[in-house]
């Protein structure tokens, strides 16, 4: 009777999220991570009600302010046409972001539906396809890559996601590819083939939800990296356009009065990073979380 | 033994394995045949090639040689699974099942028990039925393979159970797509002991019970005593001997046979039992003749040049050794 309680209890739904949050909690810098990812997000929703002086978003000049340091009316100070930089910054969090997002929602897919297809049927001519065109495109330099496609989309903030998005699937589709060409050799996948089920069950029921933890834990690092790559473009021109408050504008165009007027830089910059380590924090605890999850289940 | 009555007949499969250290000769014209509802054990030692066989009924492995003739209750018809193509093979399979040694990599860790039995209800009905319907099933299986509290065990995840749960949910999955076949590669061996006396017997019970010929591959002969009607013994990828179970443990006639019995420890005995001395020849380059030639006490010249055919002692007895008879042809 024991034994049932205790597995009763261990499979109630609210008890297993709290086991889950403490094993990942009891990594502390991954709670400062997902704290911090929570601050970014919870800023980029509520920016107009956050912001201090919203309209300072969009094209708006008031040259009576321009240039003044950080005070208190404007904590991170104004830029060189008078645009509160702390309102900015927090209209920035939301082209990061979603620059990120969109990145991935659809590099992700379409990298682990080809990685998928090509691990399932490894050694015939499919997977020979899609993973030589994987390999072609991992051979290029991603961010020299991104910023051709850019400059031949012409700059703008959907064009630099499209050649982001370009360059960014082959990781999944490799990543995906080496977990299911050893999970399609499992026992489990065997039993359920000899039981009858098709392919479509096996890809999709029985293999994939295995390679989902890595592709999760991915998907936050990579968001860290593709704010960082989404900024650069933009750093360069080739993403968003002014007066667009995006965090890779703002520096881009803060740099020019560097560093008289550093406040105009260097905030968007601190924003950039606090983004930036709060995935990358995030990211790791989530790998660590599934780590321990894997090892506790090849214990048993 | 019509041969219309024979569920399986292997006949002289042979299995290469191609490897950096050359081509592995890991079955050597192994013929084996079981019979609707009876029970058949492969005993042979650890890397004798009985999991290979196994493998081969159930296309993992493909073999360079040989058939396997399965005949299909739902086809009415008899089919070679080396040969046949994929659309067949997919209504061949159901009718083939496989219990495996680790029970807890059978089954998926990321779903509960419940998923994946209703899963392979699904997939086994052979028309669309409810929801309700399977999950009275799923139930039903639980029960036969005497789980207590089903409904709890069903919301469960694998490794929240037991090996002996698991195993009785691998043996409940594999019963419920109703096959006529049912191959169990070392079923018990990962479980304890008392465990394992519990699931022998109720796989046993179960199987007896649906009629399911077996095919039971394990190392250990006291589970085949147990089980199996009748016995291949292999050595090396060779099958030495085959026998009713009893004939076999009463008159072993096997040189390979003989030692394996003797090298059984022994509950009641002192003392370390001899066991049989040397190694399974390497399958790079293994004897032409009969593979056991290299360890056995009653080797004779040609032992080791010319194959022994398989030669009948009795109706149910066959055993491949000069020993008795079986001139070199």
């Amino acid at each position: 009777m024991t034994t049932l309680q205790r597995i009763e209890r261990a499979s109630s739904r609210r008890d297993g999220f709290r086991r889950s949050w403490y094993r990942f909690s009891k990594n502390r810098l991954s709670v400062v991570g997902l704290v911090t990812v929570g601050i970014v997000v919870l800023l980029a929703i509520f920016a107009p009600y956050i912001a201090p002086y919203p309209k300072d978003a969009g094209a708006v000049v008031n040259f009576r302010h321009a240039n003044e340091p950080p005070n208190w009316s404007h904590l991170f100070g104004t830029d060189d046409v008078g645009r509160d930089v702390l309102s900015r910054t927090i209209f920035g969090f939301r082209y990061s972001l979603m620059m990120g997002a969109v990145v991935l929602s659809i590099a992700t897919p379409v990298g682990v539906v080809l990685g998928l297809l090509a691990g399932y049927m490894k050694g015939r001519w499919l997977d020979s396809v899609i993973m030589r065109i994987t390999d072609i495109f991992l051979a290029l330099p991603p961010l020299i890559m991104a910023l051709l496609i850019n400059a031949v989309l012409g700059p703008s903030l959907i064009n630099a996601m499209i050649a982001m998005t370009i360059m960014w699937w082959p990781w999944y589709c490799r990543l995906v590819y080496g977990q299911v060409a050893v999970l399609r050799n499992e026992t489990y996948v065997l039993a359920a083939e000899m039981g009858g089920a098709r392919r479509p069950h096996l890809l999709l029921k029985e293999i994939l939800p295995n390679c989902i933890s890595s592709v999760l834990t991915k998907m936050t690092l990579d968001m860290a990296i593709a704010i960082l790559l989404g900024a650069s473009l933009s750093f360069v021109g080739l993403g968003a356009q002014p007066p667009t408050p995006d965090l890779g504008t703002m520096v881009a165009s803060g740099s020019n009065f560097l560093p008289d007027f550093w406040w105009i830089a260097i905030f968007p910059v601190m924003a950039i990073i606090f983004t930036v380590l709060g995935f990358n924090l995030l990211g790791d605890g989530l790998r660590d979380f599934f780590a321990v999850e894997e090892q506790e289940l090849d214990k048993q | 033994m019509t041969q219309e009555h024979d569920l399986l007949r292997i006949t002289d499969l042979q299995v290469d394995f191609n490897t950096f250290e050359g081509c592995l000769h890991v079955l050597d014209r192994v013929s084996i045949t079981a019979r609707m509802g009876e029970k058949v054990g492969l005993v042979g030692e650890s890397g004798c090639g009985k999991s290979t066989l196994g493998r081969c009924i159930v296309r993992r492995v493909r073999p360079v040689a040989g058939e396997i003739i399965f005949w299909s209750e739902r086809l009415n018809n008899v089919e070679d699974i080396v040969s046949v193509t994929d659309s067949i093979w997919k209504q061949l399979r159901k009718q083939i099942q496989m219990i495996f040694q680790e029970p807890g990599a059978a089954i998926n860790p990321v779903f509960t028990v419940g998923d994946q039995l209703r899963a392979a209800i699904r997939f086994s009905a052979p028309t669309h039925i409810g929801k309700s319907q399977i999950q009275r099933r799923a139930i039903e299986l639980l029960q036969e393979v005497q789980l207590s509290d089903p409904e709890r065990i069903m919301s469960s995840y694998p490794f929240q159970l037991s090996g002996g749960m698991q195993q009785r949910i691998c043996i409940a999955m594999a019963l419920g797509v109703q096959p006529s076949l049912l191959i169990a590669d070392e079923p018990t061996t990962a479980l304890d002991v008392t465990i394992q006396e519990q699931i022998l017997r109720l796989f046993n019970d179960l199987v007896s019970y649906h009629r399911t010929a077996v095919i039971f591959i394990t190392h250990n002969l006291g589970v085949v005593r147990e089980i199996a009607d009748r016995v291949y013994v292999m050595y090396a990828g060779q099958v030495m001997e085959s026998a009713t179970t009893d004939e076999l443990f009463e008159n072993p006639m096997h040189p390979y046979t003989r030692g394996l019995i003797s090298a059984v420890p022994k509950l009641t005995g002192g003392g370390i039992i001899e066991g049989i001395p040397g190694h399974i020849p390497s399958y790079l380059d293994p004897p032409t003749g009969c593979r056991f030639c290299t360890r056995c006490p009653d080797v004779v010249p040609k032992c080791d040049e010319v194959r022994p055919p398989i030669g009948s002692i009795n109706a149910s007895h066959e055993v491949a050794c000069f020993l008795y008879g079986g001139e070199a042809s």
